[in-house]
């Protein structure tokens, strides 16, 4: 069964971001997943949505290039070796692999956001004054 | 449109036998051994409804469809289809009605289409016994000998041989050349006289040179005179070039004034009228005629574009709808819902409304748009390709500026290869922007104009700052003025980079290259190290877009690739995000310099 995709373009510069999110936060689409792809100048962003195609509708209004991609989603043993035996299987068919990015299914009421900033102790320091909730890396295999 | 190739529409009413005729039309032709290209029918085929058929010869057709505004020969079986049939001839164009021949002579009414093929049998170059085989191939034996009939009738019509016929305004257009160049020396030696004894400027410069206007004897004299350049109208601001009492003045436009002050320009009545004119004679090259239905989305106002565009398309007998510009959503709403046939604005501006008709679910190629009068910015042929394909209208260029008159200084024609500098009004010499000396007929250089006729502000030798070359060629639409190629760059837009010369239009000519690239561009120069650096900045569009990092990067790389090899030059290239880029409703402002000098 293959999952609907959006992509939309961004620029690689502070408050890019946020358009979009805010975007689909007024239209009240929850994002089920992301990642972000980037180079110095631009970057994609990838989600998937609950309702891909109001989602679309909500970006493109909100001036965001869109662009609609098939993928797969595939269920692993969420253990080690799990992904590995995918990719073997991948491989054996030669099958070729553009990207690909993960995540966790939800056991716990809370997502879990990966970010990497250019400077990360920065960041630490900030989000701890924030008193946003840290996770240690610990604690994240926990919750796997 | 291409000259060899000759383009017939046949109309008339379902139950006429348009479709029989225009199959006649197009086995002749392909029995003369012609390449021929017929469409289908269009229009309701059934008894009564409105139906036409085009018809395309030559020695090699492409296309079956006769372009919107572009057929030569326009055959009409039913009076009151005429009008509504018009639009598809060009300016010039010949047309063949129920008029032409003796009805009552005809062996049976339904022969009428026959016997119209006969009139425009006599019009083209082929031979009789092609059009006598096509039509003995086309009807059974019982109904040969009527329509031979009917066909001989037609053919020998009284109905005259006729060349085109220009709008009577139109006639200095096709002026003979020698005459011309009389009316021409006249009007120089008049202008030169009043600007003399009126203009304290160029009264001064000529007697810097020890002229005096009457040493004018003939148009070589011209290159004897100074020239004009923006900075005077500067330095004299804002009255100090003009030639008449303000009483006498009833007009002033200025510039936007992006530099320091405006500048000032002022017609007298007289002026105003030769203006109207001008572009008219314009409207008219483009095919425009009184039941047009013209949006002017030129900005009204100081800019000359919008008062310029309107009073000539009132002349014309034109419907005018004084929408001026920006707006987008009412504009689009103002095209659909009245009906609009003609829209006079920038190409880059008509670009953004084909743009947000996408958005709002327009589709203009369902509009009975069929013409676009764009002007006031430097634009290229693959932006007309893009305009003529998203919108299916015919795409003109035209040319003018404020010092000189505003539009309605040049104009293409039905052929769209070239201005026809209306010269009679307008004196235009090339010349070499370094050495300020002529240069010869078909060599690029700078286009200077004097106005032979303008009252209040008469400029002589004004330099334009434009980059173009006169066409030597004689034009297939018959006209003698002379021809410049389209203007595709400003001396003064003009980027230096690493030594080399870069114009926007050649960008915009690079950007086109690459697939689905719409033109929203800009540059941006910055000074890096002493060094200038240039970088181009494109929108994406959902069609440029991929959604793979490499994607991307492939793209950037086919855009500098493709900026290299039209301009010499690397520079760099950044993809932005849509509509981040400033839209342009006047001049587009392509060049952003940031450089601190």
């Amino acid at each position: 069964m293959k999952i609907h995709q959006l992509s939309v373009f961004l620029e690689n510069k502070p408050g890019q971001l946020r358009a979009p999110c805010a975007a689909l936060a007024e239209a009240g689409i929850n994002i089920i997943t992301l990642s972000l792809a980037d180079t110095e100048q631009f970057g994609i962003l990838r989600l998937i949505v609950e309702d891909w195609a109001k989602a679309k509708k909500v970006l493109e209004q909100a001036g965001c290039v869109v662009k609609l991609t098939e993928v797969l989603a595939l269920e692993v043993a969420d253990k080690p070796g799990g992904m590995a035996r995918i990719l073997e299987l991948v491989d054996r068919a030669g099958l070729n692999i553009e990207y690909m990015y993960a995540f966790t299914e939800k056991r716990v009421d809370k997502g879990v956001l990966v970010f990497r900033f250019a400077d990360p102790d920065a960041a630490l320091r900030v989000l701890q004054t924030e008193g946003i909730n840290i996770i240690s890396p610990v604690k994240l295999l926990n919750r796997a | 449109m291409n000259a060899s190739v000759t383009n017939v529409v046949m109309a008339g009413l379902g139950g006429q036998g348009v479709i029989k005729a225009a199959g006649i039309i197009a086995d002749t032709a392909y029995r003369a051994g012609l390449d021929v290209k017929q469409s289908e029918l269009h229009g309701m085929s059934q008894r009564g409804g409105s139906v036409s058929s085009d018809i395309r010869f030559g020695t090699e057709v492409l296309s079956p469809m006769v372009p919107a505004g572009g057929a030569d020969y326009l055959v009409v079986a039913a009076p009151d289809q005429v009008e509504v049939n018009r639009p598809q001839l060009r300016s010039g164009g010949v047309l063949i009605a129920p008029s032409d021949v003796d009805e009552k002579q005809l062996p049976n009414k339904k022969s009428l289409n026959i016997a119209l093929l006969g009139v425009l049998s006599r019009q083209l170059p082929i031979a009789e016994s092609h059009w006598r085989e096509a039509i003995s191939a086309a009807f059974p034996e019982k109904l040969r000998a009527a329509n031979d009939q009917a066909f001989t009738l037609g053919r020998s019509s009284a109905a005259p041989v006729r060349p085109a016929v220009p709008h009577p305004v139109s006639v200095p257009d096709f002026m003979p050349v020698q005459e011309l160049r009389a009316t021409q020396l006249t009007r120089l030696r008049q202008i030169v006289a009043r600007a003399y004894d009126r203009v304290k400027l160029f009264r001064q410069r000529m007697d810097e040179r020890g002229l005096l206007p009457a040493d004018i004897q003939s148009l070589a004299d011209l290159q004897r005179l100074p020239f004009t350049v923006k900075m005077d109208l500067r330095d004299t601001y804002p009255y100090g070039l003009f030639a008449s009492p303000i009483r006498d003045v009833v007009r002033l436009h200025a510039s936007s004034g992006t530099t320091g002050k405006p500048i000032v320009v002022a017609y007298t009545q007289a002026d105003v009228n030769v203006w109207a004119s001008v572009m008219l004679r314009t409207f008219a090259a483009c095919g425009l005629h009184a039941s047009d239905i013209i949006q002017n989305a030129y900005g009204y106002g100081l800019f000359t574009g919008g008062l310029g565009a309107h009073y000539g398309a009132e002349a014309l007998g034109a419907t005018v709808i004084p929408i001026s510009g920006g707006n987008t959503e009412r504009q689009l709403m103002v095209m659909k819902d009245f009906g609009v046939t003609a829209i006079c604005c920038t190409p880059s501006y008509f670009l953004h409304l084909l743009d947000q008709a996408q958005a709002l679910g327009i589709n203009v190629k369902d509009l009975p748009l069929r013409v676009g009068v764009f002007g006031a910015e430097p634009w290229t042929e693959n932006m007309r390709q893009r305009i003529e394909a998203g919108s299916q209208i015919k795409a003109y260029d035209i040319y003018g500026l404020s010092e000189i008159i505003g539009p309605g200084v040049a104009s293409e024609c039905s052929a769209q290869c070239g201005l026809h500098i209306f010269e009679d009004h307008f004196l235009p010499e090339i010349i070499d922007p370094q050495t300020l000396e002529p240069v010869a007929d078909g060599v690029e250089g700078e286009l200077v104009l004097t106005t032979l006729s303008k009252q209040a502000m008469p400029m002589i030798r004004y330099r334009t700052r434009d980059i173009t070359s006169f066409i030597t060629e004689p034009c297939p639409c018959g006209r003698t003025v002379r021809r410049i190629h389209r203007i595709g760059r400003r001396s003064d837009d003009m980027v230096i980079i690493r030594g080399v010369n870069v114009f926007p239009s050649q960008i915009e000519a690079a950007l086109l290259r690459v697939e689905g690239t719409l033109p929203h561009y800009q540059l941006v120069l910055t000074r890096v190290a002493d060094l200038d650096q240039l970088e181009v900045q494109v929108e994406v569009t959902p069609e440029l877009f991929s959604d793979e990092i490499r994607g991307l990067e492939e793209l950037q790389k086919k855009l500098v690739h493709s900026i290299e090899i039209i301009t010499g030059v690397r520079v760099a290239v950044r993809l932005v995000a849509p509509k981040t880029i400033q839209r342009s409703e006047g001049k587009a402002k392509r060049v952003i310099d940031k450089r601190a000098l």
